[in-house]
């Protein structure tokens, strides 16, 4: 593992495996993460101040030839004010492993930017000036032009260096850690880039087993025909026209969840449209990254997407019902680097405030679909000029500014803007980003899915058993280091990643146990945010969808009641082991063996 | 060798060291080879399966970085090279190289 200050440079080696079996417990990747947070940071520390830390972590699978590696970024995040993690797939994992880390954090700030460059003998802060102001994708060219194209980069763009407080960090033409504002804490610590240039190989415990189940799980996603070859021409794109015949497509800021131009703006579009060219993350056969051309200003560009979230929020919540509209306002957001799931939420907002006369902007007609405001608004934000400055501050902190009762209208759970699913007519997905432990995303649970075919508008036990083991399930890719999207798209049993990992470390386990290390990692980011103030309170979903009856579609009139979602609530923190409040009790971390941990630094 | 993929132990900084993997093309060499592979970078993914492939076949290692072909990420399309120690695999007298029997998109072509 590796400590970097950013202030002078200065960095430190640090061999986790002195505490073995201490660090073993979190596996890797954002369990490490959560380690570290916890153990660095605490009650008062600025997320954007010299205290926080950002750590880039891959877990034990980033970097060998499993499906995608994946390294989570993780750090208290300036948007909410809690644990913040999100994953970058592509190359960085490999090359991160490949210079000899598991993990890299930094520390401290400076005052001019620099970038972090890391290879498997060199660790060093160099002179920026050259690719400050950049976008994040031409940041990454001009690195590369002195690099060579091997290395993986993580940069941020001008919204991360104005402080946005939902920039990325983007990694390999747009792959991103989207979510919880990283890029913002990057930028805080005065780090423009950081350059991963290592070709070391990974020793593994056991290489043989491991290559042979990996041949066999690749012969198994491949031989899964039909979902192998559907997933690798759309990608997560397909779940557009799903989305629209389930009714849970956010639809203009999350009033509806029907578009009547998605159509315009589906798998087939862009694949007719706009659609150049697939790509795979490292080792995986996939292919489900879509690469799409660009015409801005009679210029044209490449973009690595667009995918499901980014149709969703910067579509059909934004009322834009043509691709090529759609692949700029990715392209913008990519190139700004900014989360794209909340700048189209935070948009979408404005847009609707507008329309209520609670807010101007700045000109721009308050239209759905008008492509001069939503490109002016990205611009904006990134820059943070006019109105921007203040939606540069994410839908929460954007609402209380305005006031004016508009928080009616701000889509987010603790501060994090909700990403694609609409929830009136979904109990467990509204469950799903109530309890989610960075706010409104989908990465933990998707039950959405579960729910559309079993048991829709249910409120009961089973369902929440369901949630709390997708919690599970789902976050433990991002501890593993890989791709979770072999697994719940192309069904690539389970059993397959528990064999990748006792092969790899040579630490043999089952199921049960490795669910258990996920669940630790769980209550453990949980803790992170219970010391800075999270509560009961902070899990419930945006209030729209207890307030306003879904205006059209099946479900017509209906809303989620607040009762039963209460109930589901408390069955949640029961299941859990948790308080009525939603406190991990000191029996469930005692089971889970970190109580002693937690109370040092409580 | 300790499982630990990513904390600096001594023997990886013995091992490793003294070679660069990030050797130049060199595509004068190839002429005089029996047979070729023609890239076809539109099909693929840069998914570097080829290299994975390569690098077991000949130095046993699940190394992309000791494969004898490059493939990098670039848009619109992936850049595939081959480096100067590739022999089309002859030298292990395989039918089909290892790189163009693992590419899931059939962006390598026997030529
Ligand atoms: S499924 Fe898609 S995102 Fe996941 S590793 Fe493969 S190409 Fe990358
Ligand atoms: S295996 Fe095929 S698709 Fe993958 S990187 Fe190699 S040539 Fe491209």
């Amino acid at each position: 593992m590796l400590v970097v200050d950013a202030s002078d440079g200065s960095h430190k080696v640090i061999d986790w495996t002195t505490e073995k079996n201490e660090w073993l417990k979190f596996i890797g990747g954002r369990g490490f993460g959560a380690k570290i947070v916890w153990e660095q940071t605490g009650k008062h520390t600025d997320p954007l101040g010299p205290e926080n830390v950002l750590v880039l972590a891959a877990g034990p699978l980033a970097g060998l030839p499993v499906p995608g590696p994946r390294i989570s970024i993780c750090s208290l995040s300036p948007l909410t004010g809690i644990w913040g993690d999100s994953a970058v797939g592509g190359y960085a994992g490999l090359r991160l492993k490949q210079c000899g880390y598991d993990a890299v954090i930094i520390k401290g700030w400076r005052k001019d930017f620099a970038y972090l460059y890391v290879s498997d003998n060199c660790v060093e802060l160099r002179d920026a000036s050259h690719i400050v102001g950049k976008g994040s994708m031409e940041a990454q060219e001009e690195l590369r032009k002195e690099y060579g194209n091997e290395v993986a980069t993580l940069t941020i763009g001008p919204a991360g260096e104005n402080l946005v407080l939902f920039a990325c960090i983007t990694s390999d033409y747009g792959r991103q850690s989207g979510r919880t504002g990283t890029g913002a804490v990057m930028a805080s610590k005065g780090i423009k880039a950081v350059v991963l240039d290592g070709d070391a190989d990974l020793p593994v415990a056991d290489g043989e087993s491991l290559l042979k189940l990996i041949e066999e799980a690749r012969e198994k996603i491949i031989d899964n025909r039909e979902l192998f070859e559907q997933f690798s021409k759309y990608g997560t794109m397909m779940t557009l026209d799903w989305a629209q015949s389930v009714s849970c497509l956010p639809t203009r800021n999350f009033t509806e969840s029907i578009f009547e131009g998605a159509e315009g703006i589906s798998a087939s579009a862009v694949e007719i449209r706009v659609m150049r060219g697939k790509r795979g993350c490292f080792a995986c056969p996939i292919s489900c990254r879509t690469i799409s051309e660009v015409r801005l200003n009679g210029e044209k560009f490449y973009l690595d997407g667009p995918e499901y979230e980014t149709m969703a929020l910067l579509g059909s919540n934004l009322g834009i019902n043509n691709v090529e509209d759609l692949v700029v306002a990715h392209y913008l957001c990519d190139h700004y680097g900014m989360d794209a799931i909340s700048a189209g939420v935070v948009v979408g907002f404005a847009i609707e405030c507008a329309q209520r006369g609670l807010l101007t902007l700045d000109g721009l007609k308050a239209e759905w679909g008008n492509r001069e405001t939503i490109f002016s608004l990205l611009e904006s934000i990134a820059y943070r000029k006019g109105i921007g400055g203040i939606l540069a501050e994410g839908v929460r902190r954007a609402a209380e500014i305005i006031g004016g009762g508009c928080e009616k209208y701000a889509m987010h759970v603790k501060g994090l803007e909700q990403s694609g699913y609409e929830t009136r007519a979904a109990p467990g997905m509204s469950l799903a980003y109530g309890t989610c432990d960075v706010g409104a995303h989908h990465n933990r649970s998707t039950i959405i899915g579960w729910e559309s075919k079993n048991d829709r508008l249910g409120t009961g036990r089973e369902k929440v058993e369901v949630q709390i083991l997708l919690q599970h399930q789902r976050s433990l890719f991002d501890a593993l280091g890989v791709c979770r999207f072999p697994w719940c798209e192309t069904k690539l049993p389970f059993e397959y990643y528990v064999g990748f990992y006792s092969a790899t470390t040579g630490v043999r386990v089952d199921e049960k146990e490795i669910l258990k290390a996920s669940e630790r990692i769980f209550n453990l980011t949980r803790m992170i945010s219970v010391r800075r103030g999270v509560s009961r309170k902070d899990d419930y979903p945006p209030k729209r969808v207890f307030n306003e009856p879904l205006p059209s579609g099946p479900f017509k009139g209906v809303k989620l009641d607040p009762e039963s979602y209460d109930h589901m609530l408390d069955m949640y923190y029961e299941l859990r082991g948790w308080s009525c409040d939603g406190v991990p009790t000191s029996e469930k971390l005692e089971e889970l063996g970190i109580l002693e941990l937690v109370e040092k630094r409580m | 060798m300790a499982w630990v993929v990513a904390f600096r132990s001594k023997e990886r900084d013995f091992c490793l060291k003294t070679t660069s993997f990030k050797s130049k093309p060199n595509f004068e060499k190839k002429k005089s080879r029996s047979r070729r592979i023609v890239p076809m970078p539109e099909r693929c993914t840069a998914c570097m399966l080829c290299m994975v492939a390569c690098a077991i076949e000949h130095t046993g290692s699940l190394n992309p970085s000791r494969a004898r072909l490059r493939v990098n990420n670039m848009l619109p399309m992936a850049e595939i090279t081959f480096l100067e120690e590739c022999d089309f695999c002859e030298s292990l007298g395989a039918d089909v190289p290892a790189c163009v029997k693992k590419c899931p998109k059939g962006a390598l072509r026997l030529g």
